[in-house]
């Protein structure tokens, strides 16, 4: 019996260690769970902030691959590249290169047949209005996709604009209208930069608008209707003048901010409709010159003497452009008994000349060139054409021409939810180089992104577009 | 009178169940305090981010200098401090540093290039 007893404790007193060793046990585990799953997210965070580098500095070293191709040619590039930044050095390694085609962007615009759209130069600018506000939307040439969206409540609408450079930045100057009133607005990415109103002004299609700023800065703005006679706007003063210039051609800004026009002279008398206005140097003499063509001439005024050459041989103007390096400044005229007349602007004025086959492709209205590239409008298509016979239709519809990425002019066609964009059609194809990645980061490697780049030969030297392939990280 | 445990018995196991109830608390504590430390990173990690972002969208980079602003996340307070040096004529190296109070700073680099 006394042995019995004494078991029993010392069972009981082995339970009593052995719950609170369980408890002890439990408690434990529990607490290394807590202090595990804290250091897993300590570790999951810092590698979130590695992470965040890693790609900075890739997307860093993307950017220095496309500067070192612009500036030193593909050849620069063609072992690879390596780049170093905060602590992550990023290795390029070049895995393919073919041909880029000819480059083309879409920009996602709500209802484009009711935006004013501008191609300003180096960008594209949109001008909106739903009734109540007018919606000013800048896009990115790089991406097509909005950089910047403002807003300004008015019930005016935007019935035409044109790009403008302020103080080096890309903008525009828009035209707004309702209730018998016009107002223009200078807008840049800093917003409305000055604004004025401007009376009654008759704003059709075939109004032909030409901007630049005065030295002050100060927005300029000339408004024709695509006669000889027109009005000059300084949209900071508000001051506004009637301008006018001779017939077969209508008053606008030179490059260089002069004024083709007089604000003195009498009103000049001219039924001839100027469908078509352009600069260049066309007489290669180093300076800028104004192109003007009409349904039955074609007039250039060069901005080094201020003589007027007039080419207007009878029959209708079918086609007219410029080509450096062949032709310079050509048309073409349908006489009246069919024949077909060829014109190019030589030190003198129009002479007759035999174009080569590719001037015979049948184009209509303004065609450019650049080298063996041609590009215009053919059967109602903007196609680009070769000297070899290659004709690829690049864009087909209400098609327009612009600028918006600051190389040669480049094709515009609204869609149904949007603007195909097809770039400097002159510059030809371009080359496509791909480029693998590998980032190292406290001596571990991580694989980055496949990287593109677009490269387009241009009269100015080569422009490089970059894209990512696919996201390998 | 031969039930129960003796007070030798009670004395042990409380302190055993002391010791790790107070190694409970103690992780207990660290991992509010660090889950804290972490919601405060997470914020300062996308302020940091988002600036970039914004930078890149905008294609507008601020000029040379430091800037500093303050900025929120999620309810709680940070400051951005940008800085912008020229690296060399062409490129801009732009570090953006985000912190709230004294324990918390992420900081993001980044540079740019002047293509004209």
């Amino acid at each position: 019996m006394m042995k019995t007893q004494i078991a029993i404790r010392r069972n009981r007193q082995g339970a009593a260690l052995m719950i609170a060793l369980i408890a002890a046990v439990v408690v434990m585990l529990a607490a290394t769970l807590l202090i595990s799953l804290s250091e897993r997210m300590v570790s999951s965070h810092m590698t979130r902030i590695r992470d965040a580098q890693v790609g900075l500095s890739e997307a860093s070293a993307a950017d220095g691959l496309a500067w070192l191709i612009q500036h030193q040619g593909t050849a620069a590039v063609s072992q690879g590249a390596v780049f170093d930044l905060a602590g992550v050095e990023t290795r390029f390694t070049l895995v393919e290169t073919g041909t880029a085609g000819i480059r083309s962007g879409f920009y996602q615009i709500n209802d484009p047949d009711n935006t004013v759209i501008i191609p300003a130069g180096n960008r594209m600018i949109t001008a909106y209005s739903n009734g109540e506000n007018v919606t000013f939307t800048f896009y990115s040439n790089e991406t097509f996709n909005s950089t910047l969206e403002f807003s300004i409540d008015t019930d005016m609408r935007p019935v035409a604009g044109t790009g403008i450079d302020i103080d080096g930045s890309s903008g525009a100057v828009v035209v707004l209208q309702g209730f018998g009133e016009t107002r223009l607005a200078a807008v840049t990415e800093e917003g409305i930069v000055a604004s004025t109103s401007a009376g009654i002004l008759d704003i059709s299609r075939g109004s032909i608008l030409s901007a630049h700023c005065s030295v002050n800065g100060e927005p300029l703005v000339i408004i024709t209707g695509g006669s000889c006679t027109g009005s000059f706007h300084n949209i900071a003063t508000g001051q506004a003048y009637h301008v006018s210039s001779p017939p077969g051609t209508c008053p606008m800004f030179m490059p260089d901010g002069t004024v083709f026009g007089s604000f003195s002279g009498a009103a000049s008398l001219g039924v001839a409709r100027i469908v078509d206005a352009f600069s260049g140097d066309f007489n290669n003499d180093g300076r800028d010159d104004l192109a003007f063509a009409t349904s039955f001439s074609l007039m250039v005024y060069s901005g080094a003497t201020g003589e007027l050459y007039r080419a207007g041989p009878g029959g209708s103007l079918v086609c007219w452009g410029d080509v450096q390096g062949r032709n310079g400044l050509s048309g073409m005229w349908l006489l009246p008994s069919g024949e077909e007349r060829w014109l190019r602007l030589g030190y003198d004025g129009f002479s007759e000349f035999i174009p080569e086959m590719i001037y015979r492709a049948g184009w209509e209205g303004r065609f450019t060139g650049y080298g063996n590239t041609f590009a215009g409008f053919i059967d109602g298509a903007a196609v680009a054409a070769s000297t070899s016979g290659y004709l690829q239709e690049l864009l087909r519809g209400n098609v327009f021409i612009g600028n918006a990425d600051g190389g040669p002019f480049d094709f515009f066609a609204p869609g149904e939810d949007g603007l195909e964009a097809v770039f400097n059609p002159v510059s030809g194809d371009g080359i496509k180089m791909i480029f693998e990645t590998m980032n190292t980061c406290e001596g571990e490697d991580f694989r980055g992104n496949t990287h593109v780049f677009s490269v387009f030969e241009t009269g100015e030297g080569p422009r490089v577009f970059h894209s990512l392939e696919g996201d390998r990280s | 009178m031969n039930r129960g445990f003796t007070l030798a018995e009670v004395a042990v196991a409380s302190v055993i169940i002391l010791a790790v109830l107070a190694t409970l608390g103690i992780a207990l504590l660290s991992f509010v305090r660090g889950s804290r430390s972490l919601e405060l990173q997470d914020g300062a990690l996308t302020l940091a981010r988002v600036e970039f972002a914004e930078m890149e969208r905008a294609e507008l980079f601020p000029e040379p200098g430091i800037t500093t602003r303050p900025d929120s996340m999620w309810g709680n307070f940070y400051t951005v401090e940008t800085t912008v040096i020229d690296y060399t004529e062409n490129t801009y190296d732009v570090t953006v540093a985000v912190s709230a109070g004294d324990s918390v700073s992420i900081e993001l680099s980044r540079r740019f290039y002047e293509y004209n």
